[in-house]
């Protein structure tokens, strides 16, 4: 029976071409980013220089004056446009995925707990916060916090964050709310059915009632959405990379690096603004594709009828 | 001998009064669904509840399971409060609901649906489990590898006997049965009242069968208590309730099961919707749709009657009998 769904499931997956493009895409960006430090030629912090003296951005294929070879060239601090845009996908991956599953990971939690405890101080409180985060409109919250944090990194107790640590907390501080009123819309429903009210009556205790009875039959929705932000993440996390609120110097990451480039914009260089633009566009589609896959499978709406099996 | 389980003037009303009008202190009307009920059900008994639609039913059902608490009055199971009872005393109530396929959890397999509460009852390692498991499928009627099996798997029937047989695996003293036949096809329901009086009349588990199928309450019920808007308007021993109804509304609830007699008399017809629970009528609530209310007068406007004992067994809240304090010569 398992099987019989998982085939269905899994041929309304790769029914879609471009699904499998986006699946395929994602796959490999994963690839460069667990791999990066491999796959980079040179260190992300390390300067060339085109000949003596010189620190100017050097064209495709072009050779430093120790005798390297810059496949993409370099930035205007003669650093490798290749191996700093490996680096800068691997940190802005990890940044927006981390981010998106801590807040589905929250957001899981609190929306379960709002929604069956519907009506109390608890719910009160936690969706009255959730409301007043939800007042700030986009990626405006998250770069207020990092602007208050700084992007050194932040200090909790004697801990010091790394300062990637800072932008996914901002992020999880934007995505949270709405993917925490998403899972309480779909708990509230759930949690006046009578198998909850069956497990109440049997003295289940209510963690358990929560976490076996009700989550895994309210999660779709909240699943659907969290695939979704990834390819926000990625654009906000590029977007306050871009702002100056990425990751402090010399890491690399896809928004600094196009912020960078774009000084060259109206030189003979400017070509540079692709690399990094592309490879942004291309990781925001991949992923919004793939979410897309992920919702048609999901999706009540196209979910499998009994007759399917 | 106390009764195994005892209502003493239970109310229940939800509240009707939204934020708005709290804000300015305004009171809105309560639902009244359950308005003074008091029954008693001795160990064993089983007592069949009928009624229409919206007359309260579930919502007795769900007080004496414990589901909701009473606005006022209490709801005793062996003399002591359900609310306030332990968790080991308080799973000999159970509810048998509805809908079977909303009352399982599409997640889980029969098994897993019926392990919690075999594990809860003690059973312990994976042989015990399974056997009490079996030996529960056994019971309700139902293959051993249904254990395997989930709800979208099964008929509305077989789900009904996985959602009792999840019941009596906690061993319970009394079951609130809330139509539990309403959602199945005809033999269905016949094999299913019979599971249901077979088991209670084996282990002596007292039933509440809450049904608006007159015949069906027929079948199961020792007892039948007659529920309209929130109150009971009539109770007797079911074959008595049958052959001499004394209430206009239960004349006129047995006089709607289909007759194949066209030239069968007619006591009393029921017409119109049931008023709301709202703003119940003054006086009797049934007094706006009752065929006897001319004959009995402006009284039925202005006075509620209470619930009053014909014989033994037998009680009646209607002003054409004596202990109301009216005497009104019935037409034949």
């Amino acid at each position: 029976m398992k099987t019989a769904r998982f085939r269905i499931l899994w041929n309304r997956f790769i029914g879609d071409k471009l699904v499998v493009l986006g699946a395929v895409l994602v796959f490999l960006f994963l690839v460069i980013a667990v791999f990066g430090p491999q796959l980079a030629p040179y260190d992300f912090a390390q300067q060339f220089r085109a000949a003596a003296g010189e620190l100017l951005p050097m064209d495709v294929m072009s050779t430093t004056a120790t005798g390297e070879r810059l496949l993409l060239g370099s930035d205007a601090l003669g650093r490798d446009m290749l191996s700093r845009l490996i680096y800068g996908t691997r940190t802005t991956l990890v940044i927006s995925v981390s981010s998106v599953l801590t807040a589905t990971i929250l957001a899981i939690v609190l929306g379960s707990l709002t929604g069956y405890f519907q009506g109390s101080l608890f719910d009160e409180i936690v969706m009255r916060l959730i409301d007043a985060l939800l007042t700030f409109p986009g990626i405006l919250l998250a770069v207020i916090l990092v602007a208050a944090w700084g992007t050194q990194g932040i200090q909790i107790g004697p801990i010091t964050t790394n300062p990637e640590m800072t932008i996914v907390f901002a992020l999880v501080f934007t995505f949270t709310p709405r993917l925490t009123r998403t899972m309480r819309g779909s708990t509230i429903p759930q949690a006046h059915r009578a198998y909850i009210k069956a497990a109440q009556l049997m003295g289940m205790p209510v963690w358990r009632i929560v976490a076996l009875e009700l989550i895994p039959n309210c999660l779709t929705a909240v699943i659907i959405q969290a695939t979704t932000y990834l390819g926000l993440a990625v654009f906000s996390t590029a977007g306050l990379g871009f702002l100056g609120l990425g990751p402090a110097e010399p890491q690399p990451e896809l928004g600094k690096i196009l912020a960078r480039t774009q000084e060259y914009f109206l030189s003979r260089q400017f070509w540079h603004i692709f690399i990094p633009g592309f490879t942004i566009s291309l990781l925001v589609f991949a992923f919004s594709v793939l979410g897309d896959g992920i919702r048609n499978v999901l999706d009540p709406e196209y979910r499998f009828e009994e007759a399917d099996l | 001998m106390s009764a195994l389980i005892e209502a003493e003037s239970v109310k229940r009303y939800y509240s009707n009064t939204s934020w708005l009008q709290r804000l300015l202190l305004l009171k809105g009307n309560d639902i009244q669904a359950v308005d003074g009920v008091t029954l008693n059900i001795d160990a064993g008994e089983i007592v069949g509840l009928v009624g229409e639609s919206g007359c309260g039913k579930t919502t007795l059902g769900w007080l004496l399971a414990g589901l909701v608490q009473p606005t006022a009055g209490a709801v005793r199971f062996r003399g002591s409060s359900l609310a306030s009872m332990d968790a080991a005393t308080r799973k000999k109530v159970q509810l048998l609901f509805q809908y079977p396929r909303e009352s399982l959890n599409p997640r889980h397999n029969v098994g897993t649906i019926l392990g919690y509460p075999v594990r809860k009852m003690g059973y312990a390692g994976e042989a015990q489990i399974t056997a009490r498991i079996h030996s529960l499928l056994d019971v309700v009627g139902l293959p051993r590898r249904y254990a395997d099996r989930y709800s979208f798997q099964l008929s509305g029937g077989e789900l009904q006997r996985v959602a009792l047989a999840r019941t009596l695996a906690l061993e319970p003293e009394f079951i609130v049965c809330d139509e539990p036949t309403s959602a199945v096809d005809m033999n269905v329901k016949v094999q299913i009242l019979k599971l249901l009086a077979d088991i209670s009349r084996e282990k002596g588990i007292s039933l509440l069968f809450i049904s608006h199928d007159l015949s069906a309450v027929r079948f199961i019920a020792d007892r039948i208590c007659v529920m309209y808007l929130g109150k009971v308007v009539e109770e007797a021993p079911a074959a008595q309730l049958f052959e001499r109804p004394q209430h206009p509304y239960t004349m006129a609830l047995l006089d709607a099961i289909a007759d194949i007699d066209p030239q069968a008399t007619r006591r009393a017809t029921l017409e119109g919707q049931p008023p709301s629970p709202v703003a119940p009528p003054s006086g009797c609530r049934f007094h706006p749709r009752c065929a006897y209310q001319e004959q009995v007068g402006s009284l039925c406007k202005e006075r509620g009657p209470v619930l009053q004992p014909l014989s033994a067994d037998h009680r009646v809240r209607c002003f054409l009998y004596p202990e109301n304090g009216q005497t009104v010569e019935l037409d034949p």
